[in-house]
């Protein structure tokens, strides 16, 4: 048989190199979902931290208020999504301080994505998406990757679901794909429905989703919040 | 672009198994090793339980810690930090003894400023989250679960803390093996008084998730505490024996 | 033909465990196969056994099948619970079945409990647990009602409650606080539901309904589902498309001759066909 077995490193003095059992990261998993409408924009998540096959807790929403015009979503380690919106809350204050103004949505967008990449060689494990008000008026879902790249989207799945749930929205909101579809935006209802059935059917199919769903919905008079159950198994 | 998953475990930065020697008997290693971290518990202990009820919360823990192949009982796992709050820690024995000293020293602290205020339970738990958070960034973790509780403003209040800072308030938790075990008892106790649980009933459900670790648990102890935190006050009663039935074991 | 049927001689080959490792060394991934993360319970009353299994078959976090049934049947009287990789316990039941089948016949006689579990683990122990099968074997013969375990290694047991899989620990907490000896059947029934569905909703890997069957000496009773403990879901909105949605890039018509034709006349009891 062909050997495979590593050359010895000079700091194991030709000791076999031994595994250690500290993992810096947990996979608590989650699911975020968010739309963009022309004057507004929603973000849901699931309200279950799990870690393997156990629950942690049936209650914990994964959506962090900034300001009241924006929402950020994060899923992933719950330590790093815990730490990284308690720095960014820090930010923020500080920010508020000195401009005697909140962060403007953009800014936020762009100071998450600096933050996620200042950790690039230990990243934050944590799936964001940011979803608020611009300076338009209009509605904006910034969606990010763990190390900080960052794109406005019109929508986006992120997290456990996410691979399951964005085909659904490239469909139903993004209507890909349709010879003449009706492209008129979505309406306020619609996008809070459709979140709503998204994670009815992902409860359905991801062992990690359920218990319930955490939904905000960000408009120029502030934030509204809606919490539905879902199935507990 | 390499996105989300490449770009964390394609990442050429640290490599943790660079930071640590693997063996510590060879005389010249710990001149090439740079640290030598305790990155593995030694004498451990066993689940922390809490609940929360109508009018407090709860915590229950069995008395003692163990290694693979001895164990010492009598060992209290309960703090009671000051008149509202109290906190419990499983893991790796001897970081708990540290934790303990960190927070003495911290209430010390409180308690020369003098300044009319005490320490309110989500404090510390927020406290130690980036405690046991900047220790697991530093690749050097207290290896504890903990579980903060007391009364926040006149409520009930749990906070969970884990060895690498994983944070979250809820109303009941089991860490370690308890979690498996105890977690569908607690919960079907506060569903049965949907919500409102005495404090007969929370003690009941405690106790029946001590004696099913017991009865399950190789490394769990038949002495146990359990600490009570109202609004007049944080009482921890023991050590307590669990009843435990072993005719059963017969059939 | 012998009772017993011959094993074949030497233990399993392990040569295809190390050409995997070569190839995962190198880069392949193997397919992944569905997992039960499975709760299991069996309990033991004074007229006979209760076998409960929960409904969900899972690949990696996806949920598989919403309604599988992990409850197999052995023979009349014996019925096998299987956690752990879905097709070995469905192939290994299977296949023990017919064994036993062919057993019963040769014997005339109804197998018992002990024998499916000889079989079964001897059959397990050769694969040194490469098989990934946790059974809860239960049944009623001739010498009463027997509760037994098998572990993937082939180690088994015998005690009045059981469970098995990654709710087991859920479920134990239950049968220890509640199990006594000589419950009735309805105290067990419930006993059996309760923990099959506190391994539903604190495990992960366990969901839907609990299925159940009662083995008693005059047979088996099969109740699919016991009770649905979680139930679908229901989705406000309508997602289907308006004809039309799918574009027509070319069209060819090919004439297609008919030769014969035949109507036949419609009447009123035929139904709309199902769209």
């Amino acid at each position: 048989m062909m050997s495979h077995e590593p050359e010895p490193s000079p700091t194991t003095c030709g000791a076999p190199l031994l595994q250690r059992g500290f993992d810096p990261y947990r996979d608590n998993a989650g699911t975020l979902v968010g739309i963009a409408g022309e004057d507004f924009a929603v973000i849901g998540s699931d309200l279950r931290l799990s870690l393997g096959f156990s629950i942690f807790s049936r209650d914990q929403s994964k959506l962090f208020k900034l300001t009241d015009r924006a929402v950020l979503g994060s899923s992933g380690c719950w330590a790093d999504c815990v730490s990284l919106n308690k720095f960014l809350e820090i930010r923020l204050k500080t920010y508020g301080f000195e401009h005697n103004q909140p962060m403007s949505t953009k800014a936020i967008a762009q100071c998450c994505s600096t933050m996620l990449y200042s950790r690039r060689f230990f990243p934050y494990f944590a799936w964001n998406i940011l979803a608020g008000i611009d300076e338009d008026g209009k509605g904006a879902i910034y969606s990010y990757d763990p190390v900080g790249n960052f794109e406005r989207v019109p929508y986006q799945a992120a997290g456990n679901s996410g691979p399951q749930v964005l085909p659904f929205l490239d469909s139903i909101v993004g209507k890909k794909n349709q010879s003449n579809p009706d492209k008129a935006p979505i309406t306020k209802e619609r996008a809070i429905n459709l979140i709503k059935d998204i994670f009815i059917s992902a409860a359905e199919r991801d062992i990690t989703v359920g218990d319930g769903t955490h939904i905000i919905v960000i408009t120029k008079d502030g934030l509204e919040e809606i919490r539905l159950d879902l199935r507990k198994d | 672009m390499a996105l989300m998953r490449d770009a964390i475990f394609h990442s050429e930065g640290f490599d943790p198994s660079s930071q640590m020697s693997p063996c510590a008997e060879t005389r010249n290693q710990s001149l090439v090793a740079p640290r030598q971290r305790t990155q593995e518990p030694t004498y451990m202990s066993g689940s922390v339980i809490g609940l929360c009820y109508e009018n407090g919360v709860l915590l229950a823990a069995d008395m003692g810690a163990t290694t693979r192949f001895t164990r010492i009982p009598h060992q209290p796992r309960i703090l009671k930090i000051n008149e509202n709050t109290m906190i419990g820690v499983s893991g790796d024995f001897a970081d708990f003894q540290y934790l303990e000293k960190i927070i003495e020293a911290k209430m010390i602290d409180e308690e020369r400023k003098n300044e009319g205020f005490q320490m309110k339970p989500r404090s510390l738990y927020v406290y130690l989250s980036r405690l046991l958070y900047q220790r697991r960034n530093n690749f050097n973790p207290l290896w504890t679960n903990i579980i903060v509780t007391g009364m926040q403003d006149g409520k009930p209040f749990m906070g969970v803390v884990d060895m690498i800072g994983t944070a979250f308030e809820t109303n009941l938790y089991s860490t370690g093996f308890g979690n498996y075990l105890g977690m569908g008892v607690m919960r079907e106790a506060v569903e049965k008084h949907d919500g409102k649980l005495p404090l007969q009933a929370a003690v009941e459900a405690l106790q029946s998730v001590l004696r099913v670790l017991y009865y399950r648990n190789t490394a769990a102890f038949p002495d146990y505490q359990i600490g009570n935190c109202t609004a007049s006050g944080v009482k921890i009663e023991g050590p307590m024996r669990i009843d435990s039935e072993w005719e059963i074991a017969k059939h | 033909m012998s009772l017993c049927p011959d094993l074949p001689r030497p233990g399993f080959s392990f040569d295809n465990c190390k050409r995997n490792a070569a190839l995962e060394s190198r880069g392949y991934k193997s397919k992944g196969f569905v997992k039960t993360g499975t709760t299991i319970v069996g309990v033991c009353y004074k007229d006979g056994v209760v076998l409960g299994a929960d409904s969900r078959a899972t690949g990696g976090n996806i949920v598989a099948d919403k309604f599988c049934d992990k409850l197999h049947k052995m023979s009349n009287k014996i019925f096998c619970a299987g956690a752990g990789t879905a097709s070995d316990c469905d192939k290994v039941t299977e296949m023990i079945r017919g064994q036993i089948a062919l057993l019963e016949l040769n014997s005339g006689r109804d197998v018992r409990v002990a024998s499916v579990v000889r079989i079964i683990k001897q059959y397990l122990y050769r694969y040194q647990g490469h098989i990934g099968c946790a059974l809860i074997i239960g049944g009623y013969d001739a010498t009463g009602c027997h509760l037994h375990s098998i572990a993937p290694h082939g180690s088994s047991m015998e005690l009045p409650y059981l469970t098995m899989g990654s709710g087991s620990l859920a479920a134990t907490a239950v049968l220890e606080s509640r199990w006594k000896p000589d419950l009735d059947l309805e105290a067990t029934k419930k006993l059996v539901r309760d923990a099959t569905a506190a391994g539903i909703l604190n495990d992960l890997g366990s969901g839907s309904s609990v299925n159940m069957v009662v083995l008693t000496k005059k047979g088996n009773e099969t109740f699919y589902p016991y009770d649905i403990v979680c139930a679908k879901g229901v989705r406000s909105g309508l997602y289907d498309f308006p004809s039309g949605t799918t574009k027509v890039l070319r069209t060819k018509v090919i004439p297609y001759e008919i030769e014969k034709v035949e109507v036949r006349g419609a009447s009123e009891e035929d139904e709309p066909m199902d769209i």
